[in-house]
């Protein structure tokens, strides 16, 4: 045990020391943290090559990638789900629903692979990133395809947190429709809360509780897909706990501890640092074993798919919201 | 003090067991053990 621990030291310190230089170099400019991190360890793996001897160590990249995604569980409240209310919650879901059906049916019509096709379908509808990594591991996707769908998510990120506030301002909304409809919209819980709060407090407020009622649906997500990826022919149940990803028993046991009463706030914030953490250095070892050359097989179409997918589901969440709130 | 070698024998065979458990198992003990440290650590 003491030797494998050993063994794996270099690796691990390569991806914490680029970890923190990804951290410090997202949190010094508006590039994201973890498209640096991605950058850094294709650097790494491609440029400088690595010595052999940090392989074992960054080869635990998806053991930290789950962990991660484990912590997840401390963000999903209960509270927050019943404090929204049954509008916003149905809206929610009717997203969610809707969402993962679009980018599934869009996709298999634009000939996005089944790698790419369900990171797509979740982190445009559920939680970004967060949820790009959830169903990753879920599906076991291959590197280019988890980097393809992070860098889209990140690009709408980016394009939505601009557009949101100003057609804000242009529709003039009452602060709560705004809210709920950022909240619904966006993929990422950062940007729709700053969208809102570039209008308002109460927008602000609204986008962020209605973004985390979304949120709290990652692992029900999750598990579908890996329950439909595990199928693979046979559907008894020995085969279908056999590919189930465990890290999601981890997720939901963690989920379990914060709602009752285990974690205090403080506590959550620093479970979700943590976390963050983990998917930073994950983001460096995923890097390392990227292909570069992989990433633009995958071509314009999964964007353009994602984009036809924003737009609607954002259009039908506006009319839903007008109508019902 | 000198734990009893049954003891440590356990220690190794869960830490070996841990080692060669599936991924998946290994995140949901290792995220666990984050959230108790910090648990405890903010009580």
């Amino acid at each position: 045990m003491t030797d494998s621990v050993g063994r794996l030291l270099p690796g691990l310190a390569v991806l914490a020391v680029a970890g923190v230089l990804a951290r410090a170099v997202g949190g010094a400019t508006p590039v994201d943290p973890l498209v640096v991190a991605v950058g850094c360890g294709v650097v790494l793996g491609t440029v400088l090559s690595l010595p052999d001897y940090v392989e074992p160590g960054v080869d635990r990249y998806k053991l930290l990638l789950e962990t991660g995604v484990v912590l997840l569980g401390a963000s999903l409240t209960v509270e927050q789900l019943v404090g929204a209310g049954p509008a916003v919650a149905g809206l929610a879901v009717a997203v969610i629903a809707l969402g993962v059906g679009f980018g599934e049916v869009a996709g298999r019509l634009a000939s996005v692979g089944d790698q790419t096709r369900p990171l797509l379908a979740a982190g445009a509808s559920v939680c970004g990133v967060s949820a790009v990594l959830a169903v990753a591991s879920s599906i076991d996707s291959d590197e280019a395809a988890v980097a393809y769908a992070v860098g889209t998510v990140l690009l709408f990120d980016a394009a939505t947190l601009v557009t949101f506030p100003l057609v804000g301002a242009v529709l003039g909304l009452p602060d709560r429709v705004f809210g709920v409809w950022v909240g619904l919209s966006l993929f990422s819980t950062g940007p729709a809360a700053a969208a809102g709060f570039a209008v308002s407090e109460t927008a602000g407020q609204w986008a962020t509780v209605t973004k985390l009622v979304r949120n709290a649906f990652i692992g029900v997500v999750a598990v579908a897909y890996a329950l439909s990826y595990a199928d693979g022919g046979r559907t008894d149940a020995t085969e279908v706990w056999t590919r189930f990803p465990k890290f999601l028993v981890g997720f939901f046991v963690v989920a379990v501890l914060a709602n009752a009463g285990v974690l205090d706030a403080a506590a959550r914030g620093a479970v979700s640092t943590v976390g963050d953490w983990l998917f930073t250095l994950a983001f460096v070892g995923l890097g390392v074993k990227l292909n570069p050359r992989g990433l633009g097989v995958a071509g314009a179409r999964p964007v353009a798919v994602v984009l036809a997918h924003f737009l609607t589901v954002t259009t039908l969440a506006f009319l839903a919201v007008r109508a019902l709130l | 003090m000198r734990l009893p070698d049954r003891t440590t024998d356990w220690c190794r065979a869960a830490l070996n067991r841990l080692a060669g458990a599936d991924r998946g198992w290994r995140a949901t003990l290792l995220g666990l053990a984050i959230v108790l440290v910090i648990a405890l650590g903010t009580v």
